[in-house]
């Protein structure tokens, strides 16, 4: 007996509470055990024969439940919980379209198979446009639940997930909705479209140019859906997950550096250095003299003095003026009378560079022995008694 | 030899430890043109190394400021984290001006073991003291009296940030590998 579907809907309307409930179970776990269904209806007082009756529910092999597609489709679609699709899975209409328009193109007689093929194309596309859009849909709402966080997952399982709809999800379905790549499916749509065009227009049979106008108005549409959903995904829905991927690798980067500052070795910032081409310490100096200079100390000025130039032994000049000199017979009177003549001071420092010239190799020495033969001179306050020594021409100026 | 008619501008904001931005068009663009003479300048030089990123140079030797790096990281974590918190895309939000005292209470809202850090090391309580530090530097600009926005240099420590995730997920796979083969 055919049920009345106001009644079923009815039915639904008055427990969609446990409806919820059953759907949730069958999302996670793909099927209803009886227990858990059991205990459903009784706790909301449902007749469980009623789930079965309506054909909402269907049982398993093993005395479970599950929920029938449709009804699937339906709650999916009224609750927004679209079970995201593998891109594999959309796969199956690329087979199913690509059959069924090379079988239009081959059939030229059977008028009715070719309205058939032509529905069945509008229901292909229909349902692979429907999965797209299901897909890109769940997708849009879990990459915003995956932004606000909802389930607190960690910054590294956000980039888990994120990477994993990126590498599973998008790229694919990209492929499948990018005319140029060789995995679209829209470049088929867009064949079947141009043909459907062609035949709209040039097809004996008026009849049937009537369907393939409907098949080519049906396909455009499709098309700019299609190419809306691509849109929607490369330039929002992946970016999106991109920044959300990027933004918790960062995330996660920092709390991990976090953890222990000291540990981690942080990027190379430049290190300012005062340059000075003097000396390194030279702002130090500056500082020191600074510093110097606001604690000031008495100053004391002394008189001014000409400038003497320090003797200067020139032992050639001194060596000559010996040379002519001789023989002399008392050489350290010759000392004192020299410096007198030219007008100098005696010290110790020019009485003893000038006695150095006795061991000229151009001289010889000889010294007078006892005290007797003592003579004294003055240097610097200090009155000496030195032996008298005579000096006459040496071995190398007697050759 | 010739040299540029900004080259000493150039030399000296780089030796201030500044990053030359392609804001500055004039210093970027000499920078862009000569850049082989220039890192043979800095390294022949100074022993600097001169580098080049799509929107900035910058010198790196050989001693580093570890100190204000480590800060810079710290306070990056803290307010980008905090802003993340607050549903804000903080990569592109902190490239917005931002008013001193919206970050001053992003850090004082976070947590006690962040905030202590951030008073440890002297960012909390005077941020603005901080910033201008940051300012001197080019990472940050302000705007205006009270409101400040990052440069691009800020990049450098999101990199930063990404690898050192990226490394500590390897390791991970690495000690996982190694325990499955125990």
């Amino acid at each position: 007996m055919r049920i009345d579907p106001r009644e079923i809907l009815r039915f639904i309307e008055r427990n969609f509470e446990a409806v919820r409930q059953i759907f949730q179970l069958q999302k996670d776990d793909s099927i209803i055990r009886f227990e858990t269904l059991y205990q459903i209806c009784n706790t909301n007082d449902i007749e469980l024969k009623k789930f079965l009756d309506y054909k909402i529910l269907k049982r398993t092999g093993n005395n479970d439940f599950q929920l029938t597609t449709y009804y699937q489709y339906f709650f999916e679609f009224i609750l927004r919980e679209f079970s995201l699709e593998l891109p594999a899975a959309i796969e199956k209409y690329r087979l199913s379209i690509t059959q069924i328009y090379n079988q239009l193109i081959d059939e030229h007689n059977n008028k009715n198979l070719i309205v058939t093929q032509i529905n069945n194309l509008i229901q292909q596309v229909k349902e692979f446009t429907e999965a797209i859009d299901n897909n890109i849909t769940r997708l849009d709402d879990d990459t915003k639940d995956l932004k606000a966080n909802i389930q607190k997952i960690s910054y590294v399982q956000k980039v888990e997930k994120a990477t994993e709809w990126i590498e599973y999800f998008i790229k694919p379905m990209n492929n499948i909705l990018d005319n140029n790549h060789p995995d679209s499916i829209t470049s088929i749509i867009a064949e079947v479209s141009n043909y459907a065009n062609r035949q709209r227009l040039f097809y004996p049979d008026v009849n049937l140019r009537i369907q393939f106008d409907k098949l080519y108005a049906h396909l455009e549409a499709a098309n700019k859906e299609l190419l809306t959903q691509l849109s929607y995904l490369v330039q929002t829905l992946l970016p999106l997950i991109h920044r959300i991927k990027t933004e918790s690798q960062i995330l996660s980067g920092f709390i991990e550096f976090m953890k222990n500052p000291l540990k981690h070795q942080p990027p190379a910032l430049f290190k300012i250095t005062d340059f000075n081409i003097y000396t390194r310490n030279a702002n130090l100096n500056a500082k020191e003299i600074f510093e110097h200079l606001t604690s000031p100390q008495p100053v004391y000025l002394d008189e001014m003095h000409d400038f003497v130039l320090p003797w200067r032994f020139e032992r050639e000049e001194y060596k000559q003026l010996l040379l002519k000199s001789l023989p002399v017979e008392n050489f350290c009177q010759w000392i004192v009378a020299t410096l007198n003549k030219k007008e100098e001071d005696i010290s110790w420092e020019k009485f003893m560079s000038i006695s150095t010239l006795l061991f000229e190799e151009d001289v010889l020495m000889e010294v007078q022995n006892g005290r007797s033969n003592d003579f004294n001179i003055t240097v610097e306050n200090f009155n000496l008694k030195v032996p008298i020594i005579k000096v006459n021409y040496g071995i190398s100026s007697q050759s | 030899m010739e040299y540029p008619a900004n080259h000493k501008q150039i030399v000296k904001e780089l030796l201030d430890g500044k990053f030359i931005l392609n804001t500055n068009v004039s210093l970027f663009k000499t920078l862009d043109e000569n850049i082989d003479d220039y890192k043979s300048f800095f390294d022949s030089s100074f022993g600097y190394e001169l580098v080049k990123k799509s929107e900035f140079f910058y010198l790196v030797s050989d001693e580093s400021n570890e100190t204000l790096s480590r800060n810079i990281i710290i306070f990056l974590a803290v307010l980008c984290y905090e802003l993340d918190q607050d549903q804000k895309n903080f990569r592109e939000q902190i490239r917005y001006p931002l008013s001193v005292y919206d970050i001053e209470n992003y850090l004082m809202r976070t947590n006690t073991a962040y905030s202590e850090i951030l008073r440890e090391i002297k960012i909390m309580p005077d941020v603005e003291k901080f910033l201008k530090q940051l300012a001197k530097r080019n990472i940050v600009e302000f705007v205006s009296e009270k409101q400040i926005k990052f440069t691009p240099v800020v990049e450098l420590f999101f990199d930063y940030a990404k690898e050192l995730a990226e490394k500590k997920s390897e390791d991970l796979a690495l000690q996982l590998s190694d325990n499955d083969n125990k």
